[in-house]
């Protein structure tokens, strides 16, 4: 009965649609290429004449808009490419000289290659940013083997290769930082933001390496059994890669960095490879959850944050969800990331006990690239897309800015890291968001 | 006078994109044969919106909620702040953007530009205007050019022309609004001293001093002012409950400040109080990114929302327990009324999406969302009622 409703009301849509388009002008073709139906319809709608009058200068402005949409739907991938032309023809009449100007504006910027653009985000998704995902969760269960191996056989060179995953899971996580959205960021943001409980600088950057000490001091000195401590229920301040980093790379008691000095604490207090182990689980578990919102279920909708992001799913899935389009949100979080780096003082506040910053940076930068120019089979990179809309010179720029950065990262001070971070800030605000047609809001730029 | 008038219903394109879904999306067809709400929203009800991104396209623009339909009067400068004469309901102004120096009177029931008018030499206008109560005169928000000190300029409703003009009582003027006594008005003093010819830099971070003035609009006398401890807080909007009670939004200067402690951009002030300001668990906060945009009391429900379009999201506290009550995510949302019938918040952003809150639970009603591509709403939303 239900699909004989919808039946009913999809023809009635269909034939409403058939009688809109003999309104205002279309055509449709047919093709069939490589086993792939296209189906291409063109309207074109009837001019709209808009005019006025300057009342001080008698001057008439009279405005003709015409709007061209070709909308192309091919049936095996299900893509739709819609592309819409606005052409705007202004006459300007002088009442005193009688002198008319004609100008047409055409607005080819909304010519968006849409499918293109669609399958380029997806290959984003998918080989950049859920791989992300993937590997910082394969980094963070590879620390918590090691942690319980180094706790199995209390050694230097044990401590040492546990030092070193912990490097790696925290370069993982600064591939994945620029992406904070969805299951990084739950919905509901009453609760603390998943991305905190990794990385609690990230909030407001605010140092909390101190309060990480006094806990780690006193869940020592504590002789309450570990079991019992719900890890799951610390403050976001006092757990993630920030608690794992003070744990292995310096003693509690006089904060000696010596790997010596250190193994004996894990030595002679076998509570502290317990608490190790404890934020290393804690952290697994976050990391665990963050993934499965990726790839498997999203708040409770039995679909991945990744398959409502793609098929454009999230609004009508969830009752608050903000419906900003994928790139949208790419951008955006990619922008606020490099204005993180700008604002906040990473070099000399983040991983300094590991001296891992500019490793973690590098992979930022890595990542950044990596997203821009990755094509895949059925995809051009984001980079060929901006040249292909007519802004290879954006494309190049942004690309310029990441080396710089690089180089800033590798050789230059804390402040030209800021500023190589500022100027890509201001890339992801403007000229990417300009190449590719992408409208990130217009009230939120304005502080009015 | 001159008629500027377009109109774009909701449905050509509309439909076309939803033949584009078709076989993918059933929902879709079915929620669009769901007209039952049509007939929720009054013929005369109307909200409206500076719009559009850029030369060409700024104007006022209006939804007719029933029909789903929009209209707009093309302008040629980026509007900002609406006001509805309260007497003759069909007469709209919609002021420039700071520091934009035009104005334009629009008919929204014939869709003409009825009148323009500019500032008088030396001043710019900061965005907001509001109407007497007998609809014989519009107050404007504007600022001396050349000290920066804001003013309020008084000009006669039959001909726009200005009659009065006396200081704001502090630098920056933005919303103001009449108390319930008709006679006080109360203007947000944001502290930011800006001049035409630097267009929007600020120039007096170290020495900012935003106050919520209350002035008696008949002899522009200061009647007292108020101020909130965070000293890089500029209140800049403002809306008056039926009993006097001000809810006002506030954006922090964050370049200004040397630390990073969380500020609350959200206050309300009660005759006779101090301001409270308005708190929230710090992860809304900091969502925020130190800026609301617009504030709108519900009176029947007694609640104050608040729009951020740079946390994506829309708050509502309780007028008198202060209790913030929801939360509601919606990418760059700024535009914010309520509906005639006042059950709904109606918000809108400049995707040109609307949606509606119930006033009673604050949540979404997800089957009256709107959708006009190729509208961009700007930062306010006026409802109007117009002439039966």
């Amino acid at each position: 009965m239900l699909k004989a409703i919808s039946l009913i009301q999809s023809m009635t849509l269909i034939f409403l649609f058939s009688v809109l388009l003999s309104a205002c002008g279309a055509s449709s073709t047919t093709t069939v290429t490589n086993n792939e139906t296209v189906e291409t319809s063109t309207t074109v709608s009837q001019p709209v004449v808009e005019s006025s009058t300057d009342p001080d200068t008698g001057i008439i402005t009279q405005t003709s808009t015409v709007i061209t949409t070709q909308t192309t739907l091919g049936d095996i991938t299900a893509t739709i490419t819609v592309i819409t032309t606005t052409d705007i023809t202004t006459t300007i009449t002088d009442p005193t000289t009688g002198e008319t100007t004609v100008t047409t504006d055409s607005d080819s910027n909304t010519i968006t290659h849409a499918s293109e653009l669609d399958r380029a985000i997806e290959t984003m998704v998918d080989t950049t940013i859920v791989s992300n995902v993937n590997n910082f969760q394969t980094q963070v269960q590879s620390l918590d083997n090691q942690t319980s191996s180094f706790c199995a056989n209390t050694t230097q060179a044990n401590l040492t290769q546990t030092q070193n995953q912990w490097i790696s899971t925290h370069n993982a996580w600064y591939q994945l930082a620029p992406f904070i959205f969805g299951p990084l960021e739950v919905a509901n943001v009453i609760t603390v933001p998943a991305f905190w409980y990794l990385d609690s600088y990230r909030n407001n950057g605010n140092d909390y390496t101190g309060t990480v000490r006094t806990n780690l001091t006193s869940l020592l000195e504590s002789d309450g059994e570990i079991s019992e401590i719900d890890f799951s229920n610390l403050n976001y301040n006092q757990v993630g890669l920030l608690a794992l980093e003070v744990s292995l790379f310096e003693r509690s008691t006089d904060q000696s960095q010596t790997l010596e000095d250190i193994t004996n604490e894990f030595i002679n207090a076998s509570r502290k490879c317990e608490l190790l182990m404890a934020y290393s689980q804690e952290l697994l578990r976050q990391t665990t959850l963050i993934q499965l919102g990726w790839n498997d279920n999203y708040h409770d909708t039995g679909k991945s944050y990744r398959e409502l992001l793609l098929s454009n799913q999230l609004e009508a899935a969830l009752d608050n969800e903000s419906g900003d389009s994928a790139i949208s949100k790419i951008t955006v979080a990619m922008q606020e990331f490099y204005d993180y780096l700008n604002k906040r003082d990473v070099t000399t506040d983040v991983a300094q006990l590991s001296n891992a910053t500019k490793q973690a940076l590098l992979a930022s930068a890595t990542i950044t690239e990596s997203l821009l120019n990755t094509s895949s089979e059925s995809s051009l990179s984001i980079y060929t897309l901006m040249a292909k809309n007519d802004h290879e010179q954006d494309a190049t720029t942004i690309s310029t800015n990441i080396q710089t950065f690089v180089t800033a990262i590798n050789t230059g001070t804390d402040e030209e890291i800021k500023s190589a971070a500022a100027a890509l800030d201001g890339n992801f605000k403007r000229e990417l968001p300009d190449a590719l047609n992408v409208s990130l809001g217009l009230n939120f730029t304005d502080g009015d | 006078m001159n008629t500027l008038l377009s109109q774009q219903g909701l449905s050509r394109r509309g439909f076309f994109k939803s033949l584009a879904v078709l076989g993918l999306s059933v929902p879709a067809a079915h929620a669009m044969f769901d007209l039952k709400w049509l007939t929720e929203h009054h013929e005369n009800e109307r909200w409206l919106s500076a719009q559009g991104r850029k030369q060409g396209q700024f104007s006022l623009g209006w939804i007719n909620p029933a029909q789903q339909t929009t209209n707009q009067a093309l302008a040629n400068f980026r509007g900002h702040g609406l006001c509805q004469n309260p007497v003759n309901r069909h007469q709209v102004v919609m002021l420039a953007r700071r520091p934009g120096t035009l104005a334009i009177v629009v008919n929204v029931e014939s869709g003409e530009i009825e009148k323009s008018f500019h500032c008088a030499p030396n001043r710019n206008m900061q965005g907001h205007a509001v109407f007497s109560n007998d609809g014989q005169f519009i107050f404007n928000a504007e600022a001396d050019s050349i000290t920066a000190e804001g003013k309020i300029t008084v000009r006669e409703t039959h001909n726009f022309k200005q009659v009065n003009e006396f200081s704001s009582h502090g630098i920056g003027p933005h919303e103001l609004a009449f108390m319930p006594d008709g006679i006080t008005l109360v203007i947000a003093n944001g502290g930011l001293l800006t001049r035409p010819n630097t267009s929007r830099t600020v120039h007096n971070y170290p020495t900012m001093r935003s106050t919520l003035a209350y002035i008696n609009s008949q002899n522009g006398q200061l009647v007292n002012e108020h101020t909130v401890a965070a000293s890089k807080a500029s209140i800049r909007h403002l809306d008056v409950a039926a009993d006097g009670t001000v809810a006002i939004a506030m954006q922090v200067q964050r370049d200004a400040m040397d630390n990073n402690q969380l500020v609350s951009l959200a206050g309300v002030h009660k005759p006779g109080k101090d301001i409270q300001t308005l708190s929230a668990p710090e992860p809304l906060m900091i969502k925020l990114n130190d800026y609301m945009g617009s504030v709108k009391i519900n009176h029947q429900h007694r609640v104050a929302a608040f729009t951020s379009p740079r946390g994506d999201m829309a708050m509502f506290w309780h007028l008198d327990t202060l209790e913030l009550l929801a939360h509601h995510e919606f990418h760059d949302v700024c535009g914010l009324s309520i509906s005639q019938d006042k059950k709904h918040f109606v918000l809108s952003n400049s995707a040109g999406k609307i949606r509606q809150i119930d006033a009673s639970t604050l949540k979404e009603n997800k089957h009256k969302r709107l959708n006009f591509p190729g509208k961009h709403w700007d930062n306010h939303l006026l409802t109007v009622s117009l002439p039966s």
